[in-house]
């Protein structure tokens, strides 16, 4: 029953933060200098007998209305699922935003999958063997996974890997409904350079839950009963040290799509990072307003749903 | 045990020989490694002989050699030269970033963790808000929409990092204000405004002191990855995250190029976070490591 109320709680703060994040979106770009209008033109924008043109296009767009009166035009149409059109291509923004999901989607699931078990490994191993040398050079290792740029360390797997030895392709991304191998073989590259920062921060989450649950009593007593290591460590220890993780990937899912969009920009994989920096160049402020927010909804849901299901995993937490 | 021989030795300077010792060996690796990068700061034409804007047609993208040990660039200049003359720029935005974070997170962080249910909840609230909003996506926004420059990035990036340090304020604050000398300075009719500034931030200080390398780290690696996407300061300054992106079109040919401007913000970024480790280790008692 608490849990319910929690979950209402944090369902109207999710409200509260999402129209935030609309009206950030809406003013970001109208609040700087570019005319969506002019750039549309190019540069015929700058003829004497342009305004005329200029006015209408601003109209097409809607541009000529007050702010208040465009944002609410704006969010009337997104509560009845029309996201509005690109001001370059005319194509409509949910069918653009949908066509830079699957490439960002795979490379995520793909770091989350090899990260969250390498992490967990990594994290419970060094805490495990505290202050030894296996500990300091895990721990050592996962300061530089955090430490590499990451679009660094992408273009350098493509020098050694692409460009040396020549084994794998240095970038697209093919759907894996048209050709399912070559899916895999581009996306090996892109997965390896997030999978690294990902377990680089995983992996200190783990440490840092696993030090506290090893010191706990139960542990001594578990060990003072002579049970075996492998099931101290995997069973009774990791049970409470990996649950966190949870929340862990639910908050650091932000960071994830930030890395995602700085790796799929290096790898060329046409997803929602480059769709969003290229509509911000153009102007294109109905895909930037789609785009954020459509972004920003699935991150903070991925991030509610997680902690909802700590809450229900771990029965220490109370609502 | 040392340090009171020395003392008693009455050397001045083995008494300072004797603490830099018992400070360990990593923390004076990184003390050193600060102390040369505050160098090349602050005195760049110590640490190379060439101009970083000295353009050579007859040398362009050399390999290292030992006139030039990181080779030249697309100009003809020398790419080390490069890298310590923007050191001072990296510094002062990533610096600068933190300072802001700092200046907007730590009132608000003492404001919050000292106001009842709805002001701390609304203000709490907008920091999670902040946090979970993919950092990079707002960048993106942010610096395409108000320009290039070093001061709108360092902005930005400290805008960015304002909850960490407001979450952590406000946690230190709530905790310490329960405590004995606080109430006692309370019942002692202190006014509050007195015991915030004068003895609850000092004692947050070492929490603070953590984050604040942390925090230079990732504003480094963000202002690399913001310049890699065009985002970065515009010519002619230059940062560690430019020289990446202009090397980024020749990593075919001149793959050393591209590798050592990578090289130096790794190199900075893992110094910084072990030094926020460091740091933590002596604050908290608990997670200080037992010597043997």
């Amino acid at each position: 029953m608490k849990i319910m109320r929690g979950a209402g709680i944090e369902a109207g703060k999710l409200a509260v933060v999402l129209w935030f994040v609309s009206v950030f979106a809406f003013l970001a770009l109208r609040l700087t200098p570019g005319d969506p209008a002019v750039l549309l033109l190019g540069p015929q924008a700058g003829r004497p007998d342009a305004a005329e043109t200029l006015a209408r296009l601003r109209v097409e767009m809607g541009l000529d209305e007050p702010w208040p009166i465009q944002y609410g035009i704006w969010l009337a149409d997104i509560l009845r699922g029309d996201f509005g059109v690109s001001s370059r291509s005319g194509l409509p923004v949910v069918e653009l935003v949908g066509g830079a999901v699957p490439p960002t989607l795979f490379l995520i699931g793909g770091a989350v999958l090899i990260a969250v078990p390498l992490s967990i490994l990594l994290g419970m191993a060094a805490a495990y063997l505290r202050n030894g040398i296996v500990d300091r050079a895990i721990r050592t290792i996962t300061t530089f996974f955090i430490a590499i740029p990451a679009v660094w360390l992408g273009l350098f797997l493509i020098i050694i890997f692409s460009v040396t030895f020549d084994l794998l392709p240095s970038g697209g991304f093919t759907s894996p409904l048209d050709d399912f191998g070559d899916f895999l073989v581009r996306m090996v590259l892109p997965v390896t350079t997030l999978t690294i920062f990902l377990s680089g921060v995983l992996t200190r989450f783990v440490y840092a839950e696993a030090s506290d649950v090893f010191r706990q009593d139960y542990m001594r007593t578990a060990m003072a009963m002579g049970i075996s290591v492998p099931r101290r460590v995997f069973i009774y220890a990791m049970r409470n040290a990996v649950t966190p993780m949870i929340t862990i990937v639910g908050v650091q899912i932000g960071a994830l799509v930030g890395g995602a969009v700085l790796v799929e920009a290096v790898f060329g994989l046409g997803g929602i990072g480059q769709l969003l920096l290229s509509s911000v160049l153009n102007r294109d402020y109905q895909v930037v307003q789609g785009a954020v927010l459509l972004t920003t909804v699935t991150v903070l849901l991925v991030g509610y749903f997680a902690d909802l299901a700590y809450r229900l995993v771990d029965p220490r937490i109370k609502a | 045990m040392k340090i009171a021989e020395a003392r008693a030795n009455g050397g001045r300077f083995g008494g300072f020989l004797a603490k830099a010792l018992a400070i360990g060996p990593a923390r004076l690796t990184l003390i050193f490694i600060g102390i040369i990068v505050l160098f090349m700061a602050v005195v760049p034409s110590l640490f190379s002989p060439y101009s970083p804007f000295a353009i050579d047609a007859s040398s362009i993208l050399l390999p290292p050699s030992l006139a030039h040990p990181l080779g030249t660039d697309e100009t003809g200049t020398d790419v080390w030269a490069r890298i310590v003359y923007s050191t001072r720029l990296e510094l002062i935005i990533a610096g600068g970033s933190v300072m802001v974070a700092l200046v907007i997170g730590l009132p608000t962080g003492l404001i919050a963790g000292n106001s009842g249910r709805f002001v701390d909840g609304a203000m709490t609230s907008v920091a999670s808000a902040t946090l979970a909003f993919p950092l990079v996506l707002f960048a993106i926004l942010m610096v395409a929409s108000f320009g290039t420059t070093s001061l709108s990035l360092t902005v930005i990036i400290g805008f960015l990092f304002f909850p960490r340090a407001f979450l952590l304020m406000r946690a230190q604050t709530r905790s310490l204000r329960e405590r004995e000398f606080v109430i006692a300075l309370l019942v002692g009719g202190v006014r509050p405004v007195r015991i915030l500034g004068l003895h609850i931030l000092p004692n947050a200080a070492g929490p603070l002191l953590t984050l604040i390398p942390t925090l230079m780290a990732e504003a480094i690696l963000i202002e690399a990855g913001l310049s890699y996407l065009g985002l970065g300061v515009d010519l002619p300054a230059s940062t560690w995250g430019t020289i990446l992106e202009a090397s980024k079109n020749y990593y075919v040919t001149s793959p050393w190029y591209a590798v050592s401007a990578g090289l130096v913000i790794t190199f900075v970024a893992a110094v910084l976070m072990f030094a926020g480790e460091l740091i933590a280790e002596s604050a908290n008692p608990l997670r200080r490591r037992r010597r043997s």
